[in-house]
């Protein structure tokens, strides 16, 4: 097949310029894993513990929809397939979709493909790649998972099943990736239009699992937790992941033979041949080249609110359980609620971090692609052209948490009817931003530094997410866990608002940026 | 003669490479200047080092009676400048790049800016994803073009542009120079060089290894001359300054420096000749002899 002529040759270049994400990932996912089923172990260590804590959270809807199905929580294996198996599948997936859209888009993009294609590669090859990469990664996770459970003991089919979840999740969104590859006419529109179909799979699963579990089924992150590892294996789930994802990758190559090279499917709309009054400052650029990222970052994360707080309601009701009730004796039915939702702000305030450090390297985007020298060589100085990005990133961090705190009021509105959470949420996630403001002030001091070391930050946010899901259950040294600027965030609702921290994580926030705007002004610009 | 750009000693390293090592550069206000060099010679860093995107670490620059570095957003007013390698917002359209890039040097002459788009025939509504090369030339071209700037930084800005193009381009130019501007032009392209520039700085490796007038340049090196003689041209092999002699009977071909030119002439008259070609070095056997000379 000569359209695959030299896919051997692009693969080695693919993984010599992927090797470092491919290995740091799947050494991330595969230890975060063992890591928690080592915990889980000592944590509850007999029957009758794993029992008790099945009993609580099994009834609660609200689990479901965060952790995914609860039946058939008795044994160490069932609680990590529990714990991690929903959400690592997930982020497996969002890694994967971007190493894919990498190479089946974004070299496109940057004219490194039309040289291959130009020299001896096939047509498919750059694709073909791609995928291999993903299925390169994904084996490593996949049966390092695996391995590793099965030498802290865990069962041999269980943890093989476990591992095969991890990585039928990940391929299936690969071929979500190569098909997103082709639709869409930029790399970017086509890593938002997979990364938008992760987070619909995972809805569709919160509904699903919060429900009836029918809705599950129709999502790929729904069917990791339907193969059941170590509860009796459904194997023939795997087929399911197998189907879907050769599906996938065989329309993406249909797709592929159909479209011009640097062209998506979904047709180019013209612009206005002029701009508008008003399009002719630093800040109307950013705000232009940030709004339809903002505006979808606050739309996914509203999506997620919604779920959250239409289970109000029974998390409510499965605090009056009178067996959960002696669990939380000293503890009210509203202050269980609270913690729920300072729960749910802590999980709002890391979506919004993500979005921060997105929206607040942008400019290093923009210097790298060269599109910074144009601007700067105008009498635009460098930090008014960076400055731009981060206000829009802020106010859009600000935007995005008030927005979705609103919307986990409106969810508990619909399920409990009461309105009195409204305007409290809305400010109880606003207690977020000062945290996040701390990440975003972190990206633009790496940008100002060093713009060739922006994965760091992206590496103190695996931190914070880790450190937020897992600090506690795993007894992360206090010193290690005040790394995070989230844990120095008030608990709101649960707790009483604390002005201090708030203002000094704002402090700290004001001092990165201030060193940031240092920091560019002295070095030299670079490109790609 | 008051100057535009003064440029002495510039060195800029990146890691262990020495980018600039030393350069010269002098642009007189109201000339075009031909920047040339083959690539990764040192233009667009030279470039990037007056425009204030990067920091020379030796050697002294001077951009309209300002430094480059701390003065950069006072004097981008008054420069409009062409990257080498043009890159668009994919979302914007090229009448949008071009507008918000004019307004923020200082403002836009909409009837200027409408005029050229007509005349180098661009497409303003297209977004940046769906321009070729030569049509993202021409974005950044009418946005320069476009200003009333006094001095034009041009990084090689015909890359990619058709014959057509490029002659408009070229008309475009003369107009500014008319109009009493200044135009540094970066370009490999000797053709457009000898057309266009009054003087060129050729440079390599970071160093100025030429400068000065077309003229001047042409003085320094060799003239082609074709001749035929009435008797046979023996005796021309031990002249000096004679390269690259071919006796073929009774015609004769070789380069000679300009130093030995007179000498040659005089050789040639006494064998008695019948007829006589000679030819100026073109830039392009100036450069060549620059860069194929060097050890």
């Amino acid at each position: 097949m000569t359209a695959l002529t030299a896919t051997g040759t692009l693969l080695r270049l693919n993984l010599r310029r992927d090797r470092v994400l491919i290995v740091l990932s799947a050494i991330a996912f595969v230890a975060w894993t063992i890591l928690v089923a080592q915990v889980l172990q000592s944590l509850y260590p007999t029957a009758a513990e794993r029992a008790q804590f099945s009993h609580v959270v099994a009834e609660s809807p609200a689990v479901r929809a965060i952790r995914g199905d609860t039946r058939g929580l008795e044994t160490t294996g069932q609680l990590v397939a529990f714990q991690v198996g929903v959400l690592f599948s997930t982020f497996i997936a969002v890694v994967t979709v971007l190493l894919v859209g990498r190479h089946a888009r974004g070299d496109e993009e940057s004219g490194r493909t039309e040289l291959l294609l130009a020299s001896v590669a096939g047509r498919d090859a750059p694709l073909t790649a791609g995928l291999l990469s993903a299925l390169l990664l994904n084996v490593l996770i996949g049966v390092g998972t695996a391995a590793g459970l099965v030498v802290l003991g865990l069962p041999i089919a269980g943890a093989a099943a476990m591992g095969a979840a991890y990585a039928g999740v990940g391929l299936t969104f690969a071929g979500v990736a190569a098909v997103a590859a082709q639709l869409a006419g930029t790399a970017r529109g086509a890593n938002t239009l997979a990364i938008g179909a992760i987070i619909a799979a995972y809805l569709l699963r919160a509904a699903g699992d919060a429900g009836n579990g029918t809705l599950s089924w129709l999502s790929p992150i729904g069917w990791s937790s339907r193969l059941r590892a170590f509860d009796h294996e459904r194997w023939w789930v795997l087929g399911l992941f197998a189907l879907t994802t050769v599906g996938l990758v065989l329309a993406a190559y249909a797709l592929l033979a159909r479209r011009d090279l640097g062209a998506g499917m979904l047709p180019q709309r013209l612009g206005r041949p002029q701009a508008g009054a008003r399009f002719g400052s630093p800040l109307a650029l950013a705000l232009r080249l940030e709004r339809a990222v903002t505006v979808a970052w606050i739309t996914g994360v509203s999506m997620l609110a919604i779920v959250y707080g239409l289970v109000t309601s029974s998390v409510a009701d499965f605090v009056q359980n009178p067996q959960v009730a002696r669990i939380f004796t000293q503890a009210g039915a509203d202050t269980v609620v609270d913690s729920y939702f300072a729960t749910v702000m802590l999980v709002l305030g890391l979506l919004a971090g993500g979005f921060a450090i997105q929206a607040t390297l942008r400019p290093r985007t923009e210097e790298l692609a060269g599109r910074a020298e144009p601007v700067l060589a105008t009498a635009t100085s460098r930090l008014r052209w960076a400055g731009a990005f981060w206000l829009i990133a802020l106010a859009g961090v600000a935007a995005l948490l008030v927005v979705s705190g609103l919307v986990v009021g409106i969810g508990a509105l619909i399920s409990t009817g009461d309105a009195g959470d409204l305007v409290r949420l809305a400010g109880a996630a606003l207690a977020q931003a000062p945290a996040v403001a701390v990440l975003a002030g972190l990206a633009a001091l790496v940008h100002g530094l060093a713009p060739r070391a922006a994965p760091f930050v992206w590496i103190a946010f695996a931190g914070c997410v880790f450190l937020g899901f897992f600090g506690e259950l795993l007894d992360v040294p206090a010193w290690l866990r005040d790394l995070s600027p989230y844990t120095h965030v008030p608990q709101v609702p649960a707790e009483r608002v604390e002005v201090p921290p708030l203002l000094g994580l704002s402090a700290v926030a004001a001092l990165l940026f201030a060193a940031a705007a240092g920091t560019l002004r002295r070095r030299d610009m670079v490109s790609d | 003669m008051s100057s535009a750009i003064t440029v002495s000693g510039l060195v800029k390293t990146f890691g262990d490479t020495r980018a600039l090592d030393g350069l010269d550069l002098a642009v007189a206000t109201g000339e075009i200047h031909g920047f040339l060099g083959p690539n990764g010679a040192g233009k667009s860093t030279t470039i990037h080092v007056l425009l204030g995107l990067l920091r020379a670490q030796g050697g002294t620059a001077t951009l309209l009676g300002g430094d480059p570095w701390r003065d950069a957003v006072t004097l981008h007013r008054r420069l409009a400048y062409v990257p080498g390698d043009v890159n668009l917002w994919p979302n914007l359209s090229g009448g949008e790049t071009i507008d918000l890039l004019a307004r923020l040097r200082g403002g836009l002459d909409r009837a200027r800016r409408d005029e050229l788009v007509g005349r180098f025939e661009l497409d303003p509504a297209k977004k940046g994803s769906a321009y070729s090369k030569g049509n993202r030339q021409k974005v950044a071209l009418i946005a320069a073009l476009a200003s009333d700037a006094e001095l034009l930084l041009l990084d090689e800005p015909t890359a990619g542009l058709d014959p057509i193009m490029e002659e408009r381009f070229r008309e475009c130019v003369r107009e500014v120079r008319d109009a009493g501007r200044t135009v540094l032009l970066s370009s490999h392209i000797l053709g457009e060089v000898e057309a266009l520039c009054d003087r060129v700085t050729i440079i390599r490796d970071g160093r100025t290894v030429e400068r000065g007038s077309l003229e001047e340049l042409r003085h320094l090196t060799r003239t082609s001359i074709d001749a035929t003689t009435a008797r046979a041209p023996d005796g021309l092999t031990d002249l000096r300054g004679v390269h690259g002699l071919r006796v073929d009977d009774h015609r004769v071909r070789f380069d000679v420096d300009g130093e030995a030119l007179d000498e040659a002439m005089r050789r040639l008259a006494d064998l008695g000749l019948r007829s006589l070609t000679s030819r100026p070095p073109t830039l392009e056997e100036l450069f060549l002899r620059h860069y194929a000379d060097a050890p």
